[in-house]
Order: C-alpha cells, then sequence, then structure tokens
C-alpha cells in the first residue's frame, strides 16, 4: 500500500469560486446577499418588502434558489424587479458554482444590490460561502426562540438576523430575548432586525441598514 | 443533508489524484475534521458508500479524525476544550470568548494500491 500525501480541502473548489465571485461583486461596486433560514420564515416576503422600499433607489437583482418552481422569482418580478431563479433539483443549498452560473449572462456593472435567497435550511448553507458581503439569517417568532442553540453554525459568520412575524408575538410563545441571547452566545457582533412583512414593522430600519451597507461598497 | 456533495467531492479528489498516480484502488481516505466542520460522519460515510459505486474508491475506508474546538476567554483569560460550539467561559461564564476552530474538512492522504 503507498501514500499519497494531499491536503484538500472538500470545499477547496467553492472556495475558489467564491473568492472569484466575491471579487467580480467588489468590482461591479455591489452589495450582495446571501439570505438564510427555514422554509417559511419569511425570507421571500422580507426581499419583496425590502425591494419595495429600495427599487426607487438602487438598481436590484434578486436571485432564488429553491428546489423546485419558479414561484418565488415570480414574487419578485411582479414588483417590477428582476429576478433569476436556480433550482437545484435536490441539494439543500446553493454553492458559490450555482451562483456564477444563475449570474453567466447578467450585467452586473449596473447593479448596486444583489440579493440571493437561499435554500430554506439551517443546517448545510452554512457551510457555503458564496462570495457575498453579508450573511444574512431570517428567524421567525413560529421557529420558537430556541432555534439559534439548536442551529448554532447558521449564525457564526452571520452579519444580521432578523426576526420576522413580530405581529405574532402576542399568540405565539416566544421570547425575543432569549432568541436574541442564544445567537450572541454563537455570535457577538450579530445585529437584530425584529420585523413583520404583515404590519411592515421593522422594515424600515432594516432597510436603513441596507442603505448603510451599500454606502461601504 | 449536504453530505451528499461532500461525498461527490471527495470522489472528484480521489479520481483526479488517479488520474495523476495511476494507482488501482483507494484503502483508505484519511480526513482532518475541523471543529466547525459541521460535517456528520455517519451520514457522510452513508453518502460515500452511494456515491463510490463503480470507482476506485469503491472499497475505501473513510478514517475521519476530528479536532476539537478550543476557546479563550478575553475576560479571564482561561483556554478550554469546549465541548461545543457555545462559547460560553467555563470558568467565569462569559460570552466574550474567541474561538479557535476550523470548518474545513481535508483529505489529507490515501493509502493507495
Amino acid at each position: 500500500m503507498t501514500e499519497i500525501k494531499l491536503k484538500k480541502s472538500v470545499h477547496h473548489r467553492n472556495q475558489i469560486q467564491a473568492d472569484l465571485n466575491r471579487k467580480i461583486f467588489q468590482e461591479a461596486h455591489l452589495l450582495t446577499l446571501n439570505v438564510l433560514g427555514s422554509p417559511g420564515s419569511g425570507k421571500t416576503s422580507l426581499i419583496e418588502h425590502t425591494v419595495r422600499h429600495l427599487a426607487s433607489q438602487f438598481k436590484i437583482l434578486v436571485v432564488e434558489g429553491d428546489i423546485e418552481t419558479e414561484r418565488d422569482a415570480d414574487r419578485i418580478r411582479a414588483l417590477g424587479v428582476d429576478a433569476i431563479q436556480f433550482q437545484t433539483h435536490g441539494a439543500c443549498h446553493l454553492d458559490a458554482m450555482m451562483v456564477a452560473q444563475s449570474l453567466e449572462n447578467t450585467n452586473l456593472a449596473n447593479l448596486d444590490l444583489l440579493i440571493i435567497e437561499n435554500v430554506g435550511n439551517l443546517v448545510c448553507p452554512a457551510n457555503y460561502d458564496l462570495g457575498e458581503n453579508l450573511r444574512i439569517v431570517v428567524g421567525s417568532t413560529t421557529e420558537g426562540a430556541d432555534k439559534p442553540l439548536k442551529y448554532p453554525e447558521i449564525f457564526l459568520n452571520t452579519a444580521a438576523c432578523v426576526i420576522n412575524k413580530i405581529d405574532l408575538l402576542p399568540y405565539v410563545n416566544f421570547n425575543l430575548d432569549e432568541f436574541e441571547a442564544g445567537a450572541r452566545q454563537t455570535n457577538q457582533n450579530l445585529k437584530f432586525f425584529p420585523t413583520s412583512c404583515t404590519s411592515n414593522e421593522g422594515i424600515n430600519q432594516w432597510c436603513q441598514f441596507l442603505t448603510d451597507q451599500t454606502k461601504k461598497n | 443533508m449536504h453530505e451528499l456533495s461532500i461525498a461527490q467531492e471527495i470522489i472528484r479528489i480521489v479520481t483526479d489524484q488517479q488520474k495523476q498516480h495511476q494507482f488501482k484502488s483507494v484503502e483508505i481516505i484519511k480526513i482532518k475534521a475541523g471543529g466547525l466542520s459541521g460535517i456528520d460522519p455517519h451520514a457522510l460515510e452513508f453518502a460515500f458508500s452511494v456515491v463510490a459505486e463503480g470507482t476506485c474508491a469503491e472499497n475505501a475506508q473513510l478514517d475521519i479524525k476530528s479536532e476539537k474546538i478550543k476557546s479563550t476567554c478575553r475576560k479571564c483569560r482561561h483556554a478550554a476544550e469546549n465541548p461545543n460550539i457555545f462559547s460560553t467561559c467555563p470558568q467565569c461564564h462569559s460570552l466574550d470568548v474567541a474561538l479557535e476552530a476550523s470548518p474545513s474538512f481535508e483529505i489529507v492522504a490515501l493509502e493507495v494500491e
């Protein structure tokens, strides 16, 4: 038996493409978000509200990652904003190659903000850098306040956490402080944005945060 | 769940090596898993057995060494090995703790025939 020494990361191919994506986004002066969260936490609703608020200020493109269907991209297009649907046909996360493939025929130079909605999942997308500037986690009051303790890794390299559906706080057994404390156990610097896509509460603060971030680019 | 993608990537790396080194089969794949790799070895073994079928790594065994998560408290400077990702200092219970753990999942060597 012969030993071949290697030192090859299984994320190597993804990392090379992610770094290349990041370079391309930087050259286009583009703010790129990777939006993560459970199925049903309100990722698409939040993106709808975000583009409604910011479309007059910024040229936005949304990439929707789903296992199947064009439904999410159609929701964004209905608002007059460009959207690309990427169907993973089974894969539980987007990777950097999929993002590059989705953007193959897009001229990024005219854009200010690229929002990538990942496949709804609190586990697998955590391990895949897409080349984004900011990783955003969308949680919600209906999921339970213990989610950050159960799925800690998703919060590790995350810049901001939106806690959605706060209009339901009177009806669900959800403790906002407990959620935030749990998420801070893995990431001390996490910023929190409690929002409701029904009552619009918190949406202005969230959009202001994004506006401030685009200025840094 | 993404263990399937990881298993496919392992096969891709191994078959690349086969083209380079012209070996017949892989017996052992030695892997170093960082403390924050987030990969479940059992799920990976199952996924690997499926994707390795018909390749030179069909009968290969995955030898996974998992690294511990280390932490240093920024308040009391206590250094510890954490059983999991939660970075509370075991001595002063401060949350202000620097984690030393890698998300890497790396093939370090192949034993081949």
